[in-house]
């Protein structure tokens, strides 16, 4: 009896040793995650040409923020606290009345699952034209390329004149567990003490640099959700030129303007996507999106050309992938499997080389 | 001659006390506080979480605390102060000096000076009567020994105690809420000038058109975010459920128990079925069932010009009501809706303000919603322009009565 005792205390002790250590890791995954948010997935100050960066990194949980409350949502359990990165991207140099101070304000949630993710992004998107629950903007983006698993935007017509209410563009994407929000802002032309707050409807440029923000962020937050650092390295041959990749056959990694310039395709990165000409068909890589587009796309714009809301019309073709198109900061990779299938190739591993070849 | 004598006995006796216990000249405060009565709790409204971002009390100075100087909010009308004061390295007498003006129009209120009196002691403000309406106070105490020295701090004069969620009250929303409502004594007018207020205030909200929510996290407002922006002299875009939760939190701030309200009616099919070019040429979104507003001046603009007045598609929209105001369609809940401006009020007389229900103008939720030309003739009234609502309209949507959180969380819009 007494043995029992002692083997029951020291089970109980076993236990406890064994769950306070793993409360323990879980808090250090979570002090690391959000460091890496802060110091290496947030963007930097003069990292979008021109914009001054201020960042927070934060945790709370959703149920202390009321979720659980909210109608017509089919999430159980809002018991959960994501990693939060708040930033705000402030540009105060043009000197353009009425584009200056220009704010793109950005905050991502990191959840535990895609689903607590999807309604918070469906929630971000809240808005008097559909019920709660319901996305409230239209989905698209602001220059009608993919991006994430699903996006939804709302901007004025960048060529209507100054009125009130258009100085403002909201820009939120879902993927996997991420939800994200940008809202590109201009101050009114009357300043702080204006009657009537006029605007002037946010510019093109802007709202591509806001996208240019949400696909760096995205492409980098997948980086560190799929431990990037720890994925091994893989001498990637292309053509007989030597190149690295990263990950193992299932996940490989390729740096994409690299290999197309072991094919000897033309291409460059333009903003958001890398876009280039292989056997005389357009290919796009665009950061954050969960697609190749290959051939000739086309994009339009939301009623009737009278909104900054751009949605795919028309592609050639599309190679699904299993993950963003990822950015680290220097290079765009994509996975190799959806780069050999966009490019009509195919990849062969023997040992720790792995070579891209024709069909 | 002993008369003077004596004068003059006493006035080298004070002279001497004065003087001679003091060290060094430097005197200093080491506190100067308002122990009595006691004042309602205070939040900064700072920082997160609320137990860390408490204002120190009682209310005025102490050189030992981390923030030294606290304000002070009481309700309308109170009396009985008793001021406790110390001062260091000082003579041990000298003179105080109190006087307390309105912060929002600079007027005195009320001053005294005590001379002599110790430099440590308390002394009655006898006399002082918190003004009968709300405002922000002024405290100014003045210690006159060698040289002179002063302490400020300021009090809230609020109808009532602060309601949750604002209780306790944030000092950086008291700022705006007692300067809104300042000279209001009684809640009709306390609720009006406040509704007024949120929607004139410079810089302050402006209705996207986009018509979506930027300042709620779930279902808690994020207050300290939206005051930083326009404390730093920014405009801020919000919809109707971020301008009504504010409303809702300022008039909570003063005393006033209200909630916000969240409201649907009879509905029109999705464009093409609803008969307009839907959502109109300046909206931006996906529309389901929805209805049509009269031509509204949306926050933001100047209800006082024609061409600021617009109509919108709106599946739903928030109001602020008095808890436990009677659920819709009940027509005798007053509605307070600072989100935009209507040219006309329930009579049909001009108005360009928000609605807010008032003896003067009243609001009443069925006939804000909708008021029908057979009881104004000629006439279609309130918020809802088509389609024609039914016996039951408006109804309680979404979220239905409720109160928003609040949190000085991290948060971008």
């Amino acid at each position: 009896m007494r043995q029992l005792k002692t083997l029951m205390i020291l089970m109980l002790a076993g236990v406890i040793f064994l769950w306070g250590n793993l409360s323990e890791g879980q808090k250090m995954d979570e002090e690391r995650m959000m460091r890496l948010l802060k110091e290496f997935v947030a963007l930097e100050s003069n990292e979008l040409h021109g914009f001054g960066a201020k960042t927070i990194v934060d945790r709370k949980n959703l149920k202390a923020y009321g979720y659980d409350k909210i109608p017509n949502v089919p999430i159980r359990n809002w018991d959960v606290t994501p990693i939060d990165l708040y930033q705000r991207l402030t540009r105060t140099e043009t000197g353009m009345l009425g584009r200056d101070p220009t704010d793109i304000f950005i905050r991502v949630h990191l959840l535990p699952d895609r689903e607590i993710a999807y309604w918070v992004a469906v929630l971000a998107t809240t808005s008097q034209l559909a019920p709660v629950g319901q996305p409230g903007l239209p989905e698209g983006s602001w220059t009608g390329l993919p991006i994430g698993e699903k996006s939804w935007a709302s901007a004025p017509n960048p060529k209507e004149p100054p009125a009130p209410g258009i100085g403002t563009a909201n820009l939120v994407v879902w993927d996997g567990r991420l939800a994200l929000r940008v809202n590109v802002h201009y101050q009114p032309l009357g300043g702080p003490k204006a009657r009537t707050a006029i605007f002037l409807p946010i510019a093109e440029e802007d709202l591509e640099a806001g996208e240019l923000a949400a696909r760096i962020i995205l492409a980098k937050a997948t980086l560190v959700l799929i431990g990037w650092e720890q994925l091994p390295s893989l001498r990637l041959v292309v053509n007989g030129t030597s190149l690295r990749a990263k990950g193992s056959q299932g996940s490989l990694f390729v740096p994409v303007g690299l290999v197309m310039k072991a094919l000897g395709c033309e291409g460059e990165r333009k903003g958001g996507i890398w876009v280039g000409r292989w056997r005389g068909k357009k290919v796009t890589f665009p950061i954050g999106a969960r697609c190749v587009l290959v051939g000739d796309w086309s994009v339009e714009v939301l009623r009737k050309g009278r909104s900054g809301v751009k949605r795919m019309k028309g592609v050639e073709g599309k190679v699904g992938l299993k993950v963003p198109v990822l950015y680290d900061g220097r290079e765009i990779w994509v996975e190799g499997e959806g780069l050999a299938k966009a490019l009509g190739l195919k990849l062969e591993q023997k040992g720790q080389t792995i070579a891209l070849l024709p069909k | 001659m002993r008369l003077l004598h004596l004068k003059l006995m006493k006035f080298w006796i004070v002279a001497l006390l004065f003087f001679i216990p003091s060290h060094s000249f430097a005197q200093r405060w080491r506190y100067c506080l308002l122990v009595a009565p006691e004042s309602y709790p205070l939040r900064w409204g700072e920082r997160e979480p609320p137990d860390a971002d408490m204002v120190a009390m009682p209310p005025g100075l102490d050189t030992s605390r981390t923030i030294p100087t606290s304000p002070g909010c009481y309700k309308v009308g109170k009396s009985g102060f008793w001021l406790s004061y110390s001062v260091e390295n000082a003579g041990l007498v000298g003179g105080l000096f109190v006087v307390v003006w309105d912060g929002i129009t600079g007027e005195t209120v009320w001053q005294r000076y005590y001379y002599p009196v110790w430099r440590e002691g308390v002394v009655s403000l006898d006399g002082l009567v918190l003004p009968s309406y709300i405002t922000v106070l002024g405290f100014q105490v003045v210690w006159l020994g060698y040289g002179s020295m002063f302490t400020r701090f300021t009090v809230f004069v609020v109808l009532d105690a602060p309601k949750p969620p604002m209780s306790p009250a944030w000092v950086s929303l008291l700022r705006y809420s007692c300067r809104w409502a300042r000279g209001t004594s009684n809640l009709d007018d306390a609720a009006q000038a406040i509704t007024f207020g949120v929607f004139f205030q410079r810089p302050g909200f402006a209705y996207p058109r986009d018509t979506a929510s930027h300042w709620l996290n779930g279902t808690t407002f994020m207050l300290k975010a939206l005051l930083d922006e326009w404390n730093a002299g920014r405009w801020t875009d919000g919809n109707c459920a971020d301008v009504s939760c504010l409303t809702m939190l300022a008039l909570c701030s003063v005393g006033l128990d209200f909630s916000v309200r969240q409201l649907t009616g009879t509905l029109l099919p999705p464009p093409p079925y609803c008969g307009r070019n839907c959502p109109p040429p300046w909206e931006d979104g996906p529309i389901g069932f929805h209805f049509h507003t009269h031509d509204i001046c949306s926050i933001g603009s100047d209800p006082t010009v024609d061409w600021t007045y617009k109509w919108w598609a709106w599946g739903w929209h928030q109001v602020c009501v008095l808890t436990g105001a009677p659920d819709p369609p009940s027509n005798d809940a007053g509605i307070w809706d600072p989100t935009a401006a209507q040219k006309e009020d329930l009579n049909g007389n001009g108005y360009r303000n928000p609605p807010a229900h008032h003896p003067n103008h009243l609001w009443w939720q069925k006939d804000y919603w909708q008021k029908s030309h057979t009881r104004v003739p000629g006439a279609w009234l309130g918020l809802v322009n088509e389609p024609i609502q039914g016996a039951n309209d408006p109804q309680l949507y979404g979220l239905g009565t409720w109160k928003c959180g609040v949190s000085a969380g991290s948060w971008q819009p």
